[in-house]
This record gives structure tokens, sequence and C-alpha cells, in this order.
């Protein structure tokens, strides 16, 4: 895992499999026409929201501020890098930390795996060796943040069941507030969510603002995303300058702060070596 | 005084209305009085001991850790069905309301992580996320759990014979409260529900834990209220049976059940919340404004009958004269006594354990309103009531037992024995003072019940089969951030678990120290010689930011603060005795002065810390307490009576009773603590206020010109009687809690404040008016 795996939030969905779920959708749209003609649903929605924030690659600087009940802080300011795999499923990321001092120069890939466990390297300058971490988890929080794991990569469409709840505006802006449930108990115990809801701005179909409530039902997150940039006008692609979460429960919150971004710009291969990490 | 009073009688309708309107707009505010659930009111909070677990509680969280422990009948744990009831139980727990699911903790907890060291680097996985179903799978589980030794002996024993799920219950919050889940007793209902399913033959399956004790705390508790009612009804029939009038069945009982209605009231304006432990505070109300009540009806039925004798008055004239009349005799010494009694109790306020400031503003409060009401209320009342019948005063007159007993008091003081009074008080200070040498304190929340009790089986059973059910925490604290992630610092606290570890009756130690060790091995392919404390603190802040890639970030919460200034070592320990505990603190302290770089801090903290703390301040509290309420009393007592003597004189009954009391509690091998204190205050509380009423009624029978054996037996006869009415009535009714069983502050009750009621009343009515005989007094005998 690395902070750079913002830049694909909320996806890391290949297109082949998106232009399947979309497929599905679009049957399903189909079958139930005329009433739903002109009016989108749920699904479709989450399908488009899905899309808005993929790209080819990316490299970005993030300063991500953690601040736990007592108001204590840790900032850690981040490089990142990020490539889609050639299977079109998987992404790889490198992120080197900037700050604080003492672990200046770690750097840590991130190969995804979506058919078995991810495989993390880290290099710790300390000891000028690069190690292989091997981990488990794609529920949990990801990096001590208060965004799990699920969040961030993005939660996929089809194993959540999805309706319109009403439409309302977040900060002048109109959107489809959308609730989801998950299909079955594994999805459930996976995400550690029992509901999701999100708010959707209807022009551009990214989300502004999600909550979230745990395995027992209750109110266990909110997040909100602010400061969208279309990042590429051509495909129209979006990135949220600000990420916030608060877990409601333990009173920990999270803010991310997008400094620099940009995708598209031919990140190489190579940046994805255990050789890369070892220099600089 | 007495145009007070018959402007009283005169607007008697007008006083009965505003008192009943402002009683039941104070019984309103009254149940909106949140009664809280802390342990922690009664601990003495600026005690090192305890402002180093409230600091822990409050940095690290784990501070109402629930324990469930699975032992199966054959065989160790590695057994299918047993790791399913443990998987079962966790998942379920995770969605328990209040259980605080960041901090579960089993085998099969997110929390439990495998850190494994591989040829490449490190594997960190969740230490079983499927129940092992092949022998090698089983293996692999044994093998994940003996290498990573912090969960050794807190998940699972070192024998494999029993496995734990531990579960963090947290407080309730208001919105909690309202619903009615606010009790530990609901968390504690959930947690056993749970577990029942998963109870059969192949397993012993027990719970225990803080909730578990604490919710055992709010059962017994719940039995106060019922317990209060049938005191109420037994002091009733006891005054019933003394006066033999409805009147004195009644009246006495309406004062301190109003005063504990405004008592209640005001601690609701004042936002003051009552503690669980001062449940029982309404019996000190209810004792002293018996007291008075009685005091005051005797008086009236005297001067009523006395008014009688002269034919000219009409009955109700005669009512009214006898509500005026004993108001201006009683009335200033009831205001004396009273006021002497609220300033003892209101100077609690000083005391460090929230629990007895409580107990000092409520019973000073409730006493002040007995005063109020009795000055107000009652003679309004009596006012109103017809007057007694001709059959209701004579059964009032009528000689009984009680006179006996005054009867013989007076003989004995007035008769050639007189001294052997003094005897035999020399005698019970002597016992009572060999009793107290045996006294030891104890506070230990478990040692409030009896041990047969299911929990405290289950406790001492898993104790057992576990690192031990006592915690100790210590904490280490630096002068700066990341003061933690200094490598000498944490080389110091490895060297403190080692030892602390090898010293007796300790079973467990984790500490921070030993999550880097296992990490620095593991990323050096899990090679023995690397489970060492790195060289460079870059790589301890390096494998701490590795940690939080891999585990949950939470994961080191309980060992470790936030900016890393702090850490906490856990102690598991199998002795709950404070003596333990401070031998251990003071080679802990010799340690760290060796060990540890001179920023660092250590300090010591803890449920067994905190029950020493508690002894400390017990100790040393209870005889200021008593100091205290004594030097306030005997002052005001000499000023009001303008004598030295006075104080003396009035001080005797309550030393006595107290000396008693102590003295019981040792030699019946008791344990000084909290709730025994907070009864033997009520003995100081009402050991005054019976002096108080007898001397005054001799000194004013000594002014009337009385013959001097007249006098004495006059007051016996009458103060003396009111009294011993009310002691009676009151352990009477406190008698019944002794049939309470398994919860021991309600048999401590029904023993001290029954020995506390007859030790006074006897020392009032026997070694303070014989004092009185033999050494005469000015402030009495005026003329001498």
């Amino acid at each position: 895992m690395s902070f750079t795996s913002m830049n694909i939030k909320p996806s890391a969905y290949s297109f082949n499999r998106l232009r399947m779920v979309s497929l599905r959708a679009g049957l399903i749209v189909a079958l139930t026409l005329p009433a739903a003609a002109w009016a989108l649903t749920a699904v479709e929605i989450m399908d488009k929201n899905f899309v808005v924030g993929k790209y080819a690659d990316s490299t970005s600087e993030t300063t991500m501020t953690l601040t736990n009940k007592s108001g204590q802080q840790r900032v850690r300011k981040t490089f990142g890098t990020s490539k889609l795999d050639a299977n079109g499923i998987d992404n790889k990321r490198m992120t080197r930390f900037l700050e604080p001092t003492d672990v200046k120069g770690t750097v840590s890939l991130l190969v995804e795996h979506s058919d078995k466990d991810d495989d993390i390297w880290i290099y710790l300058p300390s000891v000028k060796k690069v190690r292989r971490l091997i981990s488990s988890n794609k529920k949990d929080s990801f990096v001590g943040t208060d965004f799990s794991y699920g969040d961030v990569i993005g939660h996929k469409v089809k194993e959540w069941n999805h309706t319109i709840v009403k439409e309302e505006e977040v900060d002048g802006k109109p959107c489809y507030v959308i609730e989801s449930t998950p299909k079955d108990a594994t999805i459930k115990t996976n995400t550690g969510y029992s509901k999701r809801i999100g708010w959707i701005q209807k022009d551009n179909f990214v989300t502004v603002k999600a909550v979230s409530y745990d395995e027992a039902g209750e109110l266990l997150k909110e997040a909100k995303y602010s400061h969208w940039k279309e990042v590429d006008t051509v495909k129209h692609k979006w990135q949220a300058g600000i990420l916030e979460a608060k877990n409601l429960q333990t009173g920990h919150s999270t803010v991310i702060a997008i400094d620099q971004f940009k995708v598209n710009n031919g990140v190489k291969d190579d940046f994805f070596t255990t050789r890369y990490m070892e220099q600089q | 005084m007495r145009s007070y009073i018959e402007f009283i009688v005169r607007f008697r309708w007008a006083v009965l209305l505003a008192i009943l309107v402002s009683t039941v707009f104070l019984f309103f505010r009254g149940q909106a009085l949140t009664v809280i659930i802390d342990p922690n009111n009664i601990v003495p909070r600026s005690h090192p001991f305890v402002a180093t677990t409230l600091k822990v509680e409050e940095v690290f969280g784990s501070r109402y850790v629930g324990v469930i422990g699975i032992t199966p009948k054959e065989g160790d744990v590695f057994n299918p069905k047993v790791l399913e009831k443990v998987q079962r139980i966790t998942a379920k727990l995770r969605e328990t309301p209040r259980v605080v699911k960041a901090n579960l903790l089993s085998v099969s907890a997110r929390r439990a992580k495998d850190i494994r060291g591989t040829e490449e680097g490190m594997e960190v996985k969740q230490m079983m996320t499927d129940v092992p179903t092949t022998p090698e799978q089983m293996a692999a589980l044994k093998d994940a759990l003996e290498r990573n030794t912090a969960y050794m002996n807190s998940v699972v024993s070192k024998d494999f014979k029993t496995i734990t799920v531990l579960a963090e219950v947290r407080d309730a919050t208001p919105a909690e409260l309202k619903q009615g889940k606010g009790g530990f007793s609901y968390v504690n209902n959930k947690i056993l529900e749970i577990v029942d399913a998963e109870r059969d033959d192949s397993v012993d399956i027990v719970v225990t834990g803080y909730p578990a004790f604490l919710a055992l705390l709010e059962q017994f508790s719940g039995r106060t209220g019922l317990l209060l009612l049938i005191a109420i009804g037994i002091i009733g029939v006891i005054h019933y049976e003394a006066f033999r009038t409805m009147q004195g069945l009644i009246l006495p009982l309406v004062t301190p059940i109003i005063a504990v209605i405004w008592g209640k009231g005001f601690m609701g304006l004042a936002n003051v919340p009552l503690d669980i432990f001062n449940m029982s505070t309404p019996i000190l109300i209810l004792a002293v404004g018996a007291g008075h009540a009685v005091q005051m009806l005797k008086r009236y039925y005297e001067e009523y009958n006395r008014l009688r004798l002269d034919s000219s008055l009409t009955p109700k004239e005669a009512n009214h004269l006898a509500v005026i009349e004993s108001i201006v005799k009683i009335g200033p010494v009831m205001l004396i006594a009273g006021l002497v009694a609220t300033a003892g109790f209101f100077s609690l306020m000083i005391f460090d354990i929230v629990s007895i400031r409580v107990f000092g503003i409520f019973s000073g409060i409730g006493i002040l309103s007995v005063l109020i009401i009795e000055m107000t209320f009652i003679p309004a009342l009596r006012a109103i009531l017809p007057a007694p019948g001709e059959k209701e005063a004579r059964m009032e007159r009528e000689e009984r037992i009680w006179d006996r007993i005054t009867g013989f008091y007076a003989n004995l003081i007035l008769g050639p024995y007189r001294d052997r009074i003094f005897m035999v008080a020399g005698l019970v200070i002597v016992i009572a003072l060999a009793g107290m040498s045996q006294l030891k304190v104890e506070s230990a929340l478990k040692k409030y019940f009896d041990p047969d009790l299911p929990l405290l089986v289950a406790d001492r059973k898993l104790n057992e089969r576990m690192a031990g059910t006592n915690n100790i925490y210590l904490m280490i604290e630096g002068d700066k951030v990341d003061a933690i992630k200094d490598p000498a610092v944490l080389r110091a606290m490895d060297e403190l678990q080692t030892f602390v570890s090898q010293q007796p009756n300790i079973g467990k130690v984790i500490s921070i120290a030993e999550f880097i060790k296992r990490m620095n091995q593991s990323m050096n392919a899990d090679k023995p010689e690397f489970f060492s404390i790195p060289e460079k603190q870059n790589t301890i802040a390096e494998y701490l930011l590795l940690y939080t890639m891999s585990g949950e970030p939470g994961d080191f919460d309980p060992y470790v603060d936030y900016d890393y200034r702090m850490a906490n070592m856990v102690i598991f320990t199998h002795s709950d005795s404070t003596a333990d505990m401070k031998e251990l603190w003071a080679k802990i302290q010799q340690f760290t002065a060796e060990k540890f770089p001179k920023n660092i801090k250590v300090n010591i903290g803890g449920s067994v810390a905190q029950s020493a703390a508690i002894t400390d301040v017990i100790v040393k509290d209870k005889i200021l307490n008593v100091f205290q309420i004594a030097s306030v009393v005997f002052i005001a007592a000499a000023l009001v009576f303008r004598s030295v003597w006075a104080g003396v004189l009035v001080v005797t009954p309550l030393l006595l009773s107290v000396l008693v009391n102590m003295g019981m509690i040792g030699l019946l091998g008791l344990r000084l603590n909290v709730p025994v204190a907070l009864t033997s205050a009520l003995a100081i509380g009402i050991g005054a206020d019976y002096a108080i009423y007898m001397l005054f009624r001799l000194r004013e029978e000594m002014a009337k010109g009385t013959e001097e054996n007249e006098a004495f037996r006059k007051v016996l006869r009458t103060a003396g009687k009111a009294c011993l009415f009310v002691a009676s009535a009151v352990a009477g009714g406190y008698a019944v809690q002794a049939g309470s069983r398994g919860y021991y502050p309600h048999t401590w009750n029904a023993l001290l404040i029954g020995t506390a009621m007859v030790v006074s009343v006897t020392a009032a009515l026997t070694v303070m008016p014989a004092l009185v005989h033999k050494y005469r007094p000015k402030f009495i005998f005026k003329g001498e």
C-alpha cells in the first residue's frame, strides 16, 4: 500500500471488468425501460462514479495529518507514483517518505494482486536493505489513516445493492444520495461495513461526502472529499484535493492534502523495482 | 422562638402547602439525579498510584476489560470445536454495543497478528482467519502463538489448556444511559448470552473481569432500595411499639423521608451525581432525622399530657400549646445538634475520595432538611391533626420495657455501683483497642463479595489458569516526543520486563520493547540473535512505520502513546495483595534508578496499585475523619454550653462507638474500606445527638430546680427514652440487611450500624450521665 493510492480513488478496477459491469448495468436499464428511460439508476450512477477517478498512471505529493482524539498529531509527507498493470487489473504504487525525518528515505512498493495477497517491499534507509512485507488485510485501515484500504481502492459496484434515497445539495451542488448495502455477509465482513451512504455530485459523478456504518450497524465514519480538479479534461477524470475522514467511534481523524498531482505522464516501469528503491 | 412557632401554628395550612409544593418540585429534581457507577469515585485521585492509573486509562485505554476463558475438559485448545467457539464469540462481541471493537483480543481477533520472518523479509498476518482443520494447520497456529510471545499466557495459557477472549467495555454515552443501556449489567448480560450459546459438556467457560464485577455490584446495589423500604417499615413498627400511637408510627418517618427527597433534589439541582457507593446514605439521613423527630414527638406528648392536667384548656388548645412548648424547648437543642452534625459532614468536603465528598454533601443537606422540616412542616401538621385522644395519650404514658431499661440505667448511675459503669466502659475500650491492633485495610472491589459467588469462583479459576486476573501498569514517561524510540530507553524497558517477569506471582509482562524485538527478529529471517532492540533510533522508527502498513494502526495503542512520549508496561499478577505489590514496587524503583536514563520517569498504577492507594489514604484519612468530626463536635458543644466539659461529654459516646466499631472490624477479621468508613461516619453523626439532647434536658431540669436524683431519672425517662426508641428502631431496621447474601457492604451495614446504635445510645445513657454525676460540671450544676 502507499499513499499515492489516493490517485486512483475510487477505483482500482480494470477497464475490461468495468466495461462488463457497465454492459450488464446497461442491460438491466434496458429491461427496466421505459420507466427509467431518462433517469439514471443507482447502479449506473455508481458505475460512473467508479470510472471518474481512473488513470493509467500518476505522480503526486501528499501531506497526511492524522489526529487522535486528544488532539495529538502525526504529519507525514510523501512523494508517490502509480501505474496500472499490464493485465489492466492491478496497480503498482511506489511511495517515498519525505517526513517525518526519522523515516525519511523509507520507500514502499506495493504490488496489488487481485487473486492473492498483495506484495509490499520496503526499503529501510537506516539498515540500507529492501525487505519484503506480506500482508493479508485489504479491509483494514490504510496506513494508519481513517480511510480503509477498501475506501481508497473503491468498493466493487456489483458487490453492493444500491438505492437512490434522495437528491440534495452539498455546498450548493446538487447530488444523488445513494445508499449501498453489502449483498452478502462475506462482503460485510471483508469491508467492515453494513451500510454506506454516498453523496454523488450530479454533474461529474464524484463523491463529495460519505458515511459508513460498522458491522454492528453503528455509525462509524464520516468522510468529505473536496477541492475537486479535472486532472484529465479529455477523458474527464477528476481528483479531490483534500480528503478528510473521521472515525466517530474512536474520535481519530485524517486529513489528506494532495499538494501536487499529475496523470498520464508516462511513468516508467523502472520506477517499480527494488533496485530503484535503493537509489537516491 | 416562641413568636416564630406561634407564627407557624397560625399559618399552618400555608406552611404545609409550601413544604408540600417544594417537596414535589424537589422530588422531580431528584428523579433527574444521575446515579453513576464509577469505581474511580472510591479512589484518592491525587495519590501517585491513582494518578498513574487514571493517566494510563486515559492514554492507553483498557479500563474495563472483560475476560472469557475457555478450557476444554479433555486435551488442549488446539481443537477445531474449541477454536470455532473462540471465533464465534469474538465475531459476536464485535457486533455487541459498548464493546470496543478495535481492542478485542483473542486468537481470532484482527488485532492478533503473527509476525513471521522470511528469507526475503517479514510477513504480518492475522493469527487465525479461519479455524484450522488439518493437523498441519493446527501445528502452524501453535507455532505462531509460540513465536509471538506477547500472546502466550494472555490469549492462550502456557500449557495450552485455556484460551481467552478479552473484551474492553467502554462507558455509556448519555444517549445510551437514557435508553437503559448504560449499566454494566446490560453489557455483561449481552456477553453472557453470547457465551451461554457456546457452553456444552466438552468445555468449561468462565466469564470474569471488571465489567462482570461492576454488573454484580449493580445487581446488589439494586437491592439497596428494597432494603431501605424494609428498614423504613421496621423502624415504623418499632416506633409504633414505643409510642403506641399512629403519630408515633408515621411522623418520625415523614421527616427523614421528605429530607431524603430534598437531599436528592438539591443534589440534582446542584448537578452532583450520586455514586453507587452512596446508595445507602439515605440510611444516615433516616437515622438522624428519626432521632430528632422522636425527641420532638416525645416532648410534644410530655407537654400535651402536662397541659391536659389543666382542665381549663380544650384538647385543641392544649394541642396547639403543646406544639408551641415542645418546639420552644426542643427546637434550639435540635438546631444546635443538627447544625453541629451538618458542620461535621460538610467538613468531609476536604477529602480526596469523591464518594466521601458526595457522602458529606448528601448527608449535610439531608440533615439541614430534617431541621427545616421539623421546624415548619411537622409543627404545622401536628397543629392541624386532631389532638391525641385520651386513650392514645395514656398508651404513650404507659410503663413498658423502655422504661424498665432507662429505669435500670438511672438506678445504676445514682446507686452505689456507679463506678462499675466506668469499669465496664474501660474494659470495652481495652477490648476495642486490642481489636483495632488487628485492623486490616483492604479495599479491592473483589473483597466486597462472597467468595463462593459463581463470579468469584470463576475469577479464581482463571487467575490460576492464566497469567493472573490482577493488573499492574508501569507508565514509562519521557520528557519529549519520540523519547520511547530511543534504543537506550527500549533496552532499559526490555531489561525491566525481564526483571519483573522473574518476580514472584507475576504471570505475564507485555511492553512495546517486546514487539520491537520481535520485528527486528522477523526482519532478519527470524534468527534468534536478532531478538533484540536495534542499535539505531531510525531503524526503530522505520519498523514502527512499516508496522502501520501491515498491522492496524491501533495495534500498539495499549503499549505506546501517539507521539511516542509514553509507554505502558502491562503486568498480570496472580496476587491481589497490596503488600506484595508494594514490595514489587520497591524493587522496581531500585532497578529503574540504576538502569533508566535520567530523563525517563517510571510510575506504577493498575487495580492492585489503586487498592494500595486506597489503603494508604483510608488509614490516614479515616483517623483524620474521626478527629475532624469529633473536633467540630467538641468545639461546637463547648461553645454552646460554654464549657470544655460539655465538649468532652458530648464527644465521649461518639468516640466510644467509633472505637467499638473499629475494634469489632479488627476482631471479626473484617477489612476497613470505603463502605465501612462511610458506615462508621454514621456512628459519629448520631452519637453526638443523643448526648446533646441528654445534656440540655439535664440542664433544663436542674435550672428548674428539680431535685438532682429526680432530674437524672426524668432525663432518662424522657430524652433518654426517646434516644432508646430511635436507636432500637434504626438498629432493627438495618439488621435486615444481614440477610442480604453475597454482598458484604450490606452485611457490614447491618452489623456496624447496629453496633453503633447500641454503643452510642448506651454510652449516652450510662457513661455520659455517670460522668456528669461523678464530676459535677459547672454548666449543669450552676449553684455549686
